[in-house]
């Protein structure tokens, strides 16, 4: 448990508590991805503004170059990574099998959702040549669920030794 | 640069980058139904400001000013959009081609490029949108409303109705 968290005073603070932090991340990643999912089907009217810098429509808009891989909607990929992160924190609860290998299982998944963010931030920032601020929230929220599921998969780890120790 | 009657009660002034993917949607979806159901029968002026985001797309608002030059302004303008997404489409070699497609005079087209002939005109244009407010494209300006962004058929339609049928009362 983080000192922060003693210091607040809070009781109870489940043992997994990076695992519940990720799942409510899901839930604005989710709508973020929903967002642009929206913004590249072109159902959401806009403009394009005079900073080249500040455009989602030249990163995530219908005619957007790097706004698909091949068919599919780089915003869907999104989506459907949030969803199965959300899927995995809530289900691991419920099914054994799934909680004892979940902190291997979501350090992979945030792992290579950050690779992919950070692939398509350095597209954004040095082919593209321009940001949308919306990619930017979505690589944030994944960074921190990265870093949270390391530490989760460390304290985890950590128990597991413990165990065998005693 | 201008289509419709000039007694039209509707005047529309469309501010567009040739670089931005919303003013190539508003050309592709709903430029042609306006002139269909409004300028074509008289009631709306269609006006058409070329106008640069930034100093990369000047060019071809140079270019289509070029081609205005011709009197193939509107087809020039329409074809150019069409080419947004080709790796080279802000460049000379594309302005040319669309030119040539056109069915423009290459050489005196090729000629108005190289002299930068409407580089002054574009320069203007941005400072006088930029005096009126305009900050993003596509905007527009109908009679003295302005409405910024690609808006569907309905948001034009409604400001249309809207100013004829004062005149019409009036």
């Amino acid at each position: 448990m983080p000192l922060w968290v003693l210091a607040m005073g809070v009781r109870n603070w489940p043992e997994d508590w990076q695992i519940r932090l990720i799942q409510l991340l899901a839930v604005p990643g989710l709508m973020v991805a929903f967002y642009l999912l929206l913004y590249h089907n072109g159902n959401l009217i806009d403009a394009c503004t005079a900073s080249s810098w500040d455009d989602c429509g030249k990163v995530s808009g219908p005619d957007a170059p790097y706004s698909s891989i091949g068919p599919i909607p780089v915003a869907l990929i999104g989506l459907v990574g949030y969803a199965v992160i959300f899927l995995l924190t809530w289900l691991k609860d419920w099914w054994l099998l799934l909680d004892d290998y979940s902190p291997e299982l979501i350090v992979g998944l945030t792992g290579f959702a950050f690779l992919f963010s950070l692939g398509l931030t350095a597209l954004e920032l040095f082919v593209i040549n321009a940001i949308c601020r919306f990619c930017l929230v979505s690589a944030a929220i994944i960074t921190i669920m990265f870093v949270l599921a390391i530490s989760y998969l460390r304290s985890f780890s950590g128990e597991a030794i413990g165990e065998a120790a005693d | 640069m201008a289509k419709g009657s000039e007694d039209a009660p509707v005047t529309i002034v469309e501010v567009s980058d040739y670089g931005c993917n919303h003013c190539k949607n508003f050309n592709v979806e709903t430029a042609g139904l306006i002139e269909d159901l409004y300028v074509k029968p008289g009631q709306v002026k269609w006006v058409v400001m070329p106008y640069a985001l930034g100093p990369q797309t000047a060019p071809a608002a140079t270019a289509a000013l070029c081609a205005a030059e011709q009197d193939r302004f509107f087809e020039y303008h329409r074809r150019l959009f069409d080419t947004q997404g080709d790796p080279d489409f802000m460049s000379a070699a594309s302005f040319r081609q669309v030119a040539e497609d056109s069915g423009l005079d290459l050489e005196a087209f090729n000629a108005c490029l190289q002299d930068n002939d409407y580089n002054n005109t574009v320069q203007e244009n941005i400072m006088a949108a930029t005096a009126l407010g305009v900050n993003s494209t596509p905007t527009f300006f109908v009679n003295d409303m302005m409405i910024r962004g690609n808006q569907p058929l309905t948001s034009f339609q409604q400001q249309i109705n809207a100013i004829v049928g004062v005149s019409d009362g009036g």
